[in-house]
């Protein structure tokens, strides 16, 4: 692979990389959700 | 024999050994990609929910990572910022397997409770599309002891908790918010649950105290709805006897505002073909009194075929012009300095895009104790029924219908099952029409249009500037942190 070039990635929406343990990111207390009336905001 | 970039060396019984070529990779079946007015890669992933931009000078070395043939180890820079973003996977990984672990183990979470409480089955106005039949009033006592009951049986148990206000018109059982709202606030404090509440409400009756209250009792999110200024509004949402509403609702608008709270308003806006090209004066109004404050947003939405008594003369848009007017009125927010909703979190997985009736943690509690699922049949539709609530708490639930709601239709669904988009709605954007047919399903406009979508992200992504830049160079090499697959 010839990608050598230095490149500006821009990262809109970055929720996990694959690095992540994914079983912790479905069972968190977040549950995931990015539904605005989710359970994961604080009161 | 599948053809790949791999080679493996098949073991023969007598020697066992096993030689396995580099390790090769294959763009993720979850990826949707187009190319953003500025020439850039707009890739986005839908069980990850990262999106990202490539630029131009990138493009052609990130299509020989996307393309279905695969790659070989090693990975250069890009390469390993793709796989690590998991948009590029490791050919031996079963992303349907994957992916159901993630659905199982939230979906079928025992340690949230989601109520709807319908804490008034009547309304106070007659909108044209509405489908509600209004044949209750108030909460009952018995229903609200019922209610408390639950919550007090399972906060023990609870991560989160969500209580929301819907009807009939909430605010006409005001009596039996007053009572419960304080009660839900506390328990969750009691025991370190995360706690929400909001309310839908027509805003007749969300004076400034009674805002206020709503706000101290934890309520935290509004969605009030406009259907344009004061002619459109009063066809589309007269009172009960007739009247106009438009005036009181936005002066109960202008109230809240005054609340130094930290809380969300949703101006929900309806349109079919009578009002969707006159709602710049709405729009021009709402930024004059609410520009500049983000707890304020308009939120525009298609009027439907509801099922109310006046759906044949209902001029309703078309799917295609829905998506077309849904894209222009965002922009046209946004260009008059007014907060719109984000098609972000419709992209999102486990998110906007599934259906609160398909969780299993979702109740809809009637005015008379019956326990629904879908908010837009309520007790017209028998599947919609799937229990009663006793005083005690005890949800006495018939699991058979239960069971229908909170399937996971994408599993047995052909299309669904292959389709990129399954984290995001697991095949129940709404779950009504998996009763009329094995073929039968909703898809969101947000799939259906994923290149104008992504564009949309992108658009307000860079509106606002909140990208988050990556160089990818001698600087920062992103170094492989290994996988979960």
């Amino acid at each position: 692979m010839k990608d050598n070039l230095e490149l500006d990635i821009v990262e809109l929406e970055d929720r996990f990389d694959m690095s992540a343990d994914l079983w912790s990111v479905a069972i968190s207390a977040d549950c995931g959700n990015s539904c605005g009336n989710s359970c994961c905001k604080p009161a | 024999m599948e053809t790949s970039c791999c080679t493996t060396a098949a073991a023969t019984p007598q020697k066992l050994v096993q030689i396995t070529g580099p390790t090769c990779y294959k763009p993720s079946r979850f990826n949707a990609h187009t190319i953003a007015d500025d020439g850039s890669l707009i890739l986005y992933n839908s069980f990850t929910g990262n999106t990202c931009t490539i630029p131009a000078a990138g493009i052609p070395e990130a299509n020989r990572y996307l393309t279905q043939a695969g790659v070989q180890a090693p990975l250069g820079k890009i390469g390993e910022y793709l796989f690590k973003k998991g948009y590029l996977v490791e050919e031996s990984v079963d992303e349907d397997a994957r992916w159901d672990l993630r659905y199982s183990l939230q979906q079928f979470r025992p340690d949230i409770l989601e109520l709807i409480l319908l804490s008034s089955e009547e309304c106070n106005f007659r909108c044209i599309y509405c489908s509600q039949t209004f044949s209750k009033g108030t909460m009952t006592s018995e229903v609200r002891q019922g209610v408390r009951n639950l919550v007090a049986k399972r906060i023990r148990k609870l991560q989160a908790l969500r209580i929301a206000w819907f009807g009939g018109e909430p605010l006409l059982g005001y009596d039996a918010i007053a009572e419960l709202a304080p009660f839900f606030q506390q328990a969750a404090r009691d025991y370190d649950v995360a706690f929400t509440s909001d309310i839908t409400s027509n805003g007749y009756l969300l004076t400034r105290d009674r805002s206020r209250a709503l706000l101290e009792w934890g309520v935290k999110e509004f969605q009030i709805t406009m259907d344009g200024t004061v002619q459109d509004h009063d066809s589309h949402r007269p009172l009960k006897e007739g009247g106009s509403t438009f005036q009181t609702v936005f002066n109960n608008l202008v109230a809240l505002k005054q609340h130094k709270f930290d809380y969300n308003v949703f101006i929900r806006v309806n349109f079919d073909n009578t009002n969707v090209h006159k709602l710049t004066p709405l729009v021009e109004m709402i930024r004059q009194h609410f520009g500049g404050d983000s707890r304020f947003q308009v939120r525009f939405h298609p009027v439907g075929k509801w099922g109310g008594p006046h759906d044949d003369e209902l001029d309703v848009c078309g799917t295609r012009d829905t998506v077309q007017h849904l894209i222009r009125l965002r922009e046209q927010a946004r260009s008059a300095g007014v907060s719109s909703e984000k098609v972000s979190p419709y992209l999102q997985p486990m998110g906007k895009n599934v259906c609160f009736a398909a969780r299993p943690y979702s109740f809809v509690v009637g005015a008379d104790g019956k326990l629904m699922k879908c908010t837009e049949v309520l007790d017209t539709h028998p599947s919609n029924i799937v229990g009663q609530l006793d005083p005690d708490g005890d949800l006495n639930l018939d699991a058979d219908a239960f069971a229908k709601w909170v399937k996971p239709y994408y599993k047995e669904d052909h299309m669904c099952s292959k389709c990129f988009f399954v984290p995001v709605c697991q095949g129940v954007i709404c779950v009504l029409p998996r009763f009329y047919g094995e073929d039968s399903r909703s898809c969101p406009t947000e799939k259906l249009e994923i290149r104008n979508s992504l564009l949309e992200v992108w658009r307000e992504k860079t509106a606002t500037g909140e990208g988050h830049h990556v160089q990818l160079g001698s600087a920062a090499h992103i170094e492989r942190q290994g996988s979960t697959g």
